[in-house]
Order: structure tokens, then sequence, then C-alpha cells
């Protein structure tokens, strides 16, 4: 099937219906906020730091990851090196350039409030930013879009994620595969939708979104299986990139990859999570390409609901941990750095005995990024951003100001 | 749907998809014979999901050493591979089948209680206790109270729901019926964004189209966001309408919708057909909209992507 995106004229008809639902938003204010760019990637399903980023130089690292160990950077498939005994996974490359560059910090051994196991609960706290499950109904990237910097974010996917849902109105955008909708019968819809709060907000913020990313040269049609693969990833990279980079357009993305809970034959340099990583890197590169000159005030960071058990399991997999890894990168990331500590993988420094201790909190980098970067007070983020996250690490000057 | 809740979560957790999914077939316990020569060993993905997603709820107070226990308990629950059929060929492949040599031995303690039965029974005895929890019991009726009346479900309904389940030991056709004489479940307010398997099936319905090629309806699917049997993770799809109601799924489903409309041109009059359906739900602001479409499938479209037909 070909595919077909909105054409240049019926984008104007759409937006132009929409102009009375948009009246207000844009002062100057907003248009200079919104230049400070924050990508959010959520990788769902719990992925491997002891796979994206090997403690090689760690003396119980090899031992106790068995197949899934990466080797050190010296071997055959070995890690990219970054610094203090830490390497990136060789399927890697556009990442390791970025901390050759010092445009990526990481920040290993983090985790969000969140010590149980279960994936949906920990997306819960990592993406409302409570220190509890279901502590909060609604995420942190929205509660830090509020006035008086009235930041805008648009959600990359089928659903917009806990992490954009909230009062702050977002955008949602999603590859199509069939041709676009009739400007007039979306027009004709508006009027039907006046009354519904849920239906008619959300097809007015849709119209104004599929204007800009529809206009987008999408990569070759992808077909069915574009929707769910590799390339889907890329596509959505591309989208947030021209949303992000059109005059006006919002100032924070979010992103999910999917497929990280890697339990059985996980691989280690070569494998089912190589690939994982192979994409990620690629998804990552998309983003600072279609950012152009937006990247060098961009902040991207990729983090994940928890981590995986050190040890390999039964199925040449792993199960479910605490600790794995966030990175921090972006043309507006100071880096070339580790953040935090490592609790090292000696059997008395692991949680429960199996899980790599998570001693470092994920809400700081998180709050890190929107002090530095968008300047929000640490009173704002530690009482209403993340609720009872008093004294979080600071990372300081970890973001051009 | 007309047995005992004990009886579905035994066969889902016997099914060759689930054993496959959550990687119970490739299970071993550490020190079974099996274990011990193969470079195989405990996999916790099925247990942990039968306490999580299935029985207790993540809240329901099981502990890790709960889930690994019960892991070892379900280790043989496996499904007939190659090599297992050609040693014993009246086993027919692919079918669930306990095998003793990759069962941890031993006693199991799980949630207090201490499970000494051998081989097969010992997880079968541990899901059939599951199966009637309190705990389990708030799961199913939260469940059910929340796809069937709203996101937010009704107190009052989930413990007349809960209440139900026990005292019926987990009665499914006696949940139904309590559901259904539920006031809250007949609530005007109390409304359900239909999600795209919901919008799928009714709005064919709606057209009368009984047949529809395989590879259109995957196509639909796949665009709505919701493939059969590719749910994005083990709790299933979503339930609630700020999951599925973003503006860009909205436009995914007007342009389905457009694509229908098109499809069936003037075959089907539209208005009526929304009048028909919908009866004393249609608005007279929609039938207007619908009769002044400018096209027959731009009436259908406007029918399908109603608020009257996309909440339920």
């Amino acid at each position: 099937m070909p595919h077909a995106t909105l054409t240049r004229r019926t984008v104007l008809q759409a937006a132009g219906a929409l102009t009375l639902f948009h009246a207000n938003s844009g002062s100057a204010a907003a248009a200079a906020s919104a230049e400070r760019k924050l990508v959010i990637v959520i990788l769902r399903g719990a992925a491997d730091g002891l796979s994206a980023v090997p403690a090689f130089a760690d003396p119980d690292y090899a031992r106790l990851r068995s197949r899934l160990a990466i080797a050190p950077p010296s071997e055959k498939d070995g890690a990219l090196p970054l610094a203090q005994g830490f390497g990136l996974h060789p399927q890697m490359p556009f990442l390791h350039s970025l901390w050759t560059e010092q445009s990526l910090a990481v920040l290993h051994a983090a985790a969000s409030p969140y010590r149980d196991r279960s994936h949906f609960d920990g997306q819960d706290v990592l993406e409302s930013g409570g220190a509890k499950v279901f502590a909060i109904g609604d995420g942190w990237l929205n509660r830090a879009l509020a006035p008086p910097a009235a930041r805008e974010a648009v959600g990359i996917g089928r659903t917009i994620p806990l992490i954009l849902r909230g009062p702050a109105p977002v955008k949602s955008w999603s590859p199509s595969f069939i041709a676009a909708p009739n400007a007039d019968t979306v027009s004709r819809l508006m009027d039907l939708y006046a009354g519904d709060p849920v239906l008619g907000p959300s097809l007015a913020q849709a119209v104004e979104t599929s204007a800009i990313a529809g206009s987008a040269n999408m990569p070759e049609p992808g077909g069915m299986r574009g929707a769910y693969g590799a390339g889907a990833n890329l596509q959505m990279a591309e989208a947030a990139t021209k949303l992000l980079s059109a005059p006006g357009g919002p100032a924070a993305a979010a992103m999910s990859i999917d497929g990280w809970d890697t339990h059985a034959n996980q691989g280690a340099a070569t494998g089912q999570i190589a690939q994982r990583f192979k994409n990620l890197d690629d998804t990552l590169k998309a983003l600072k390409t279609g950012l152009g000159t937006h990247w060098a005030k961009t902040v991207v960071i990729v983090a994940t609901e928890f981590g995986r058990t050190v040890a390999m399991n039964g199925t040449n997999g792993s199960d479910h941990g605490q600790g794995s890894v966030a990175f921090c990168c972006g043309g507006a990331v100071k880096g070339g750095r580790i953040l935090g500590d490592w609790p090292g993988l000696s059997p008395k420094a692991l949680f429960e005995g199996r899980d790599l201790a998570p001693v470092n909190d994920l809400r700081a980098l998180f709050a890190a990024a929107l002090a530095q970067h968008w300047g929000l007070d640490r009173t704002t983020l530690e009482t209403r951003i993340f609720p009872d996250a008093k004294g979080l690490a600071r990372f300081e000057g970890l973001i051009t100001t | 749907m007309t047995g005992g809740f004990s009886d579905l979560l035994l066969n889902v957790c016997r099914h060759p998809a689930m054993l496959l999914y959550l990687d119970q077939a490739q299970s071993r316990g550490p020190t079974s014979p099996a274990g011990q020569r193969a470079n195989t060993g405990l996999n916790e993905n099925l247990a942990r999901e039968v306490l999580e997603l299935m029985t207790l709820g993540a809240q329901g107070g099981y502990t890790q050493a709960d889930v690994t226990e019960f892991a070892k308990a379900l280790t043989g629950w496996t499904l007939v591979s190659k090599p297992v059929r050609e040693r014993v060929p009246t086993l027919e492949l692919g079918a669930f089948v306990f095998i003793p040599q990759f069962h941890e031995p031993g006693p199991r303690t799980v949630l207090g209680k201490t499970y000494a039965q051998a081989g097969e029974d010992q997880a079968a005895a541990i899901l059939r206790d599951l199966s009637v929890h309190p705990a389990t019991a708030r799961t199913i009726a939260t469940k059910l109270a929340r796809h069937f009346i709203s996101d937010e479900p009704p107190p009052g309904a989930v413990a007349a729901l809960a209440a139900a389940f026990t005292r019926s030991n987990g009665s499914l056709p006696a949940l139904h019926e309590t559901l259904i004489g539920l006031p809250e479940a007949w609530d005007a307010q109390a409304r359900k964004f239909k999600s795209p398997n919901d919008f799928i099936v009714s709005g064919l319905r709606l057209t009368g189209l009984n047949k529809v090629e395989d590879r259109a309806l995957i196509a639909a699917y796949t665009q709505l966001g919701q493939v059969p049997y590719r749910a994005p993770s083990p709790k299933g799809w979503p339930d609630d309408a700020a999951s599925w109601s973003g503006g860009d799924a909205l436009m995914k489903r007007i342009e389905w919708a457009q694509a229908l409309g098109q499809r069936l041109g003037s075959s089907i009059k539209p208005a009526e057909r929304a009048n028909d359906v919908l009866g004393p739900v249609l608005r007279p602001v929609t039938r207007q909209a619908i009769e002044r479409a400018e096209s027959a499938d731009q009436g259908l479209t406007l029918a399908l992507m109603s608020p009257e037909f996309q909440w339920r």
C-alpha cells in the first residue's frame, strides 16, 4: 500500500479550521523557553544496564555475567572504552562518538525509588515521578511543562505515555500507513466533538501536529512490520525531530522503545540484545541528524524502569533486577563523565544478593536536566515535580546553561 | 467463560502459547536431573506474571522468595518439543506435558503454605489456592468493573463483584450475573471509550459488511494499534480512554473510517443506519451532520466517528 501523508493544501485547510482552538497560545516567552529541547527515550521492559555499559574492569563482572558478559575493549567484540573501567556495548558506535566529543554522560547503578520487580509498576514510578507506585496519577514531564514557561510537549507513539499525561495539554503523533483524513471531514467532526471534553481537545491537537510531522519525508513505506520493528523507531525519531524543529515547535518529546525484557537467549556482543542496542544507537543518531542546529541546545535522556539480574539465569537470559544505566546526551550536555557512585558487583554489594544495587536515583538526573536546562527551581523540583525527593544529587555543570 | 476462574487459570498456564511466551517451556529445576545435566536452569517469568497480573496483583503481598518458590514448583510444566516427541512418539508435538526430569524436587513454600505434592500437582495446587485468594477476588473484580463499567471502577461495584467471586469460589457465570445486576453498570454517566478492537468490530457490524479480507482486517488492527496476539506486554492491552483517545489515535480512526466509507460508497444510507444502530443515543446534531454530509461515504465516516459511536 503506497504511503500517503497529508498534502500541503489539506494541511493548510485543516490548520485554518483550527485557529479558533489555539487563539491564545504562543507568547514570546514561551517561544524562547521552547528553544531548549528535552527528549526522553524510555526503554520499556527493563533494559540490561550491565550489557549497555559493561563494567568490564569489575573483578566479578565476567564471572557473574557468564555468556552475557561483554569483553574488555582490548579483546575481540569488546566494549567501546569510556572511563573508570566502563565501556559501551560494541553495537553503539554513535553513542560512543558522542562520548568522545563530550556530549554523553552516563549514570550507572541507577533506578527510580521503586524496589520491586514489576515492569508496569516500575514504569509507573519512573514516569509519574512519585516515590511509590500509584502515588501520582500524572507524569513528571507533564508537570514540568507548567506555567510560567508553559512549554509544550509531544508524545511519539500510538498512546500517550504516563510521563506526558496530566494537566498540561500535550500532542501525540505516530506513523500512518493509510490515506490521511479529508480535512473537510475532520472539520465537521470538530463540530460534533465540541461538547466532548476528551475527544474535542484531542482531535484539535492532532490536526495541528499532523500538519507538521505528516509533511515529513518518511522512510520507505515500511508496511505493517515497520509499525513495530526497528524501522518504526527511526521513523518516530525522525518525526520527533521535525516536530521539535518546527517554528514554535514543542520543547519536549517522549518516545518509547520496546523489547528489552530479555529473559531468554539475550546474547552479548551479538544476538538479541545487540540488535536492540544497534537500533537504539541508530535512533539516537537519527535524533541528532534530524535536529540539525537544534542539537546544540538539546538534552536526550535514555532510561528504563529497572535493570536485570547480574548473574545469567537458567535460559541464557536475565531476570528482573534493580539498578540499570541511564544516558544523558546531546549538544547541550557537558559529557565525557560517569556520574554518581559505583557499588561494585561483589556478593556483599548486590541488592538482595542478585541485583546491581540502585545507589543512584534516576530522579536526580531528570531533576538536573530540568534545573540546568529549563531553569526549574529546586523547591519546585523536589516538591511538585518529584514529591518526596529532597536532597537529590545535583550533578552540577552537567548541562550548558 | 462458563466455568470457574481456577480452571481458566490452570488452562492458561498449560497453554503452549503461554508456556512459550513467558519462557516457562525452558525453565528447569536447578537440582533436577535435567537442570544438573544441561546448561539450563530456572526462569521465573511465568511465576511472577501469574502472581502479579493474573491473580494477586502487584500489591497482593507476595515476595521475591514466593516468586522463586513458585517458579521452582512450575518446573516440568512444558510442551512437547521435537526431541521429546522422538523419544515418545505418542505425544503430540507442541502440546502441554509435565516432564518429571525437569521438575525441581522437594516441597515448596508459597505465601507461607508448604506444598509437599510431587510433580505436576504441586504447581497445580498453588495455582488453585491463588485462584481463590481474596487478593485475586479483588484483582478480577477490579478488571471486570473497569472493562464493563468505567475506567475508574466504582468501589461499590468492585466490592460486590469481589464478594460474588469469593461466595461462588470464582465462578465466572456468577460474576457475569452480578455484573449485569449492578446499577452502576447501567449508569448513563459511566461510559467507556471503545478500544480499537471494539471499534473495528462494531464499525464493521454497523456497515453490515460480513466479509472482509484477512489482510484488510490485519491492516486495520495494525493501523489502529491493536494487532491480535501482539499486546505490548504480558499485562495485555490498556483498558482506559486515556490510552486510546490521543489525538493521533483519533486521526488513525478517522483514516480507517474514511477508507471504509469510500469502499462502501452509496450502498448505505448513513443517517438511517446510524439511527438503527444508535437509537435514542444518537443526538439530533449528529444526525443532522450525517444528513448534511457532502457524500454518503463522508456521512458514514461521521457516523462511525461520532462521539455516540466512539463511546460505549
